[in-house]
């Protein structure tokens, strides 16, 4: 859901679904499910395991709808139930995100740094190659998740801060200062990635 | 504006988040600081790849699976909704006549057996059952809303 201000729209879905109206349901989770998926995404790494996510996700809301008070709050809601079974399925599965392109990224921190050493120069060229995205997915990858799922769905999914801190049930502020460090830290790390294999090659 | 403080706003400058006054001051500060320039040069290519992946596509249909998912479990849970559907009128119709069961062993039985009545009407069965129910319908509730994000 991209619009925010239709929270109105959004409240009186629920009211209706709460009593059972499937039609209602239908269209909150139309409205919603974009938001959830890209969630369990960026939380999980897998698109097959997200749509999961998302099934059970609407699963629960079906059931507990009507248990949520203030019908305003819809989103964050739905979102937290996400948040809660993305949060068991890694902790069923017993490992951290894994991301699609983990096969590709031991290539692509090897071309980052190879590139480097052959000329310090060419970064900019460098960094946009699909070699290093991988390698920058790499980096982010290595960021505490926290940071991580902010920063993807700011950079990758461009979500708003308002949009973020509804899907994460944060405030505003919270989203600012997990952005800023999850940024100067892709930035030091692809800095000290470029500085470390420079000092090889010397 | 030093080093330290430029590191600081960088963010909210790529975001355009500044203030006419501090979007200068960073510039003045990266146009004379080649490692904050570096630093920031590494971030917006960082950046514009992660933006060149696109938001994620989300897969057609999903929406309405999701749904049908929703609607073909609760139709799964016969045992639940049976229990959602009575437990309200269940529960005072068996407090009362768990009340006029009291009511009668005490008015009835001589006065040296009333204790181990007692005993067994705060034992009742149909009590756990609801504490389980309740137990359960608030786990669900507490699971979503306290639960908080780290």
């Amino acid at each position: 859901m991209r619009d925010l201000n239709d929270v109105k729209e959004l409240e009186s879905l629920a009211i209706r679904a709460a009593d059972g109206d499937q039609g209602a349901f239908r269209e909150l989770v139309e409205k919603t499910h974009a938001t959830t998926y890209r969630l369990a995404l960026r939380m999980l790494g897998r698109p097959a395991e997200a749509e999961d996510v998302v099934q059970e996700t609407y699963i629960r809301t079906w059931q507990s709808l009507g248990k949520l008070r203030d019908k305003r709050a819809t989103l964050a809601f739905v979102c937290r139930i996400t948040r809660n079974v993305a949060t068991d399925k890694l902790r069923k599965l017993g490992r951290r995100r894994i991301d699609s392109l983990d096969a590709q990224i031991g290539d692509g921190v090897g071309a980052l740094v190879d590139s480097i050493a052959h000329d310090g120069s060419a970064q900019d060229e460098l960094l946009e190659s699909a070699q290093v995205g991988v390698a920058v997915r790499e980096v982010v990858d290595q960021l505490k998740e926290k940071h991580r799922v902010v920063l993807l769905l700011r950079e990758v999914d461009g979500m708003s801060y308002e949009e973020i801190s509804a899907a994460l049930g944060v405030p505003v502020g919270t989203v600012e200062s997990r952005i800023h460090r999850a940024r100067k830290e892709l930035a030091q790390k692809l800095e000290r990635l470029a500085r470390a294999q420079k000092r090889e090659a010397a | 504006m030093n080093c330290r403080e430029c590191q600081k706003q960088l963010s909210d400058y790529v975001d355009d988040r500044l203030d006419a006054s501090q979007r200068q001051a960073v510039d003045g500060h990266l146009g004379e600081c080649a490692e904050c320039k570096t630093s920031f040069g590494l971030l917006e290519r960082a950046r514009r790849v992660l933006a060149s992946e696109g938001p994620a596509e989300v897969p057609g249909g999903l929406a309405e699976r999701a749904a049908l998912a929703a609607f073909a479990a609760e139709r799964a849970q016969p045992a639940r909704s049976f229990f959602d559907r009575w437990i309200p009128v269940a529960w005072p119709a068996a407090a009362v006549s768990a009340a006029a069961a009291v009511l009668l062993l005490l008015t009835t039985t001589p006065r040296t057996t009333r204790s181990s009545a007692a005993s067994v009407t705060n034992g009742d069965p149909v009590r756990v059952v609801l504490d389980d129910g309740d137990n359960d319908l608030a786990g669900e509730v507490l699971g979503v809303e306290v639960n908080d994000e780290n």
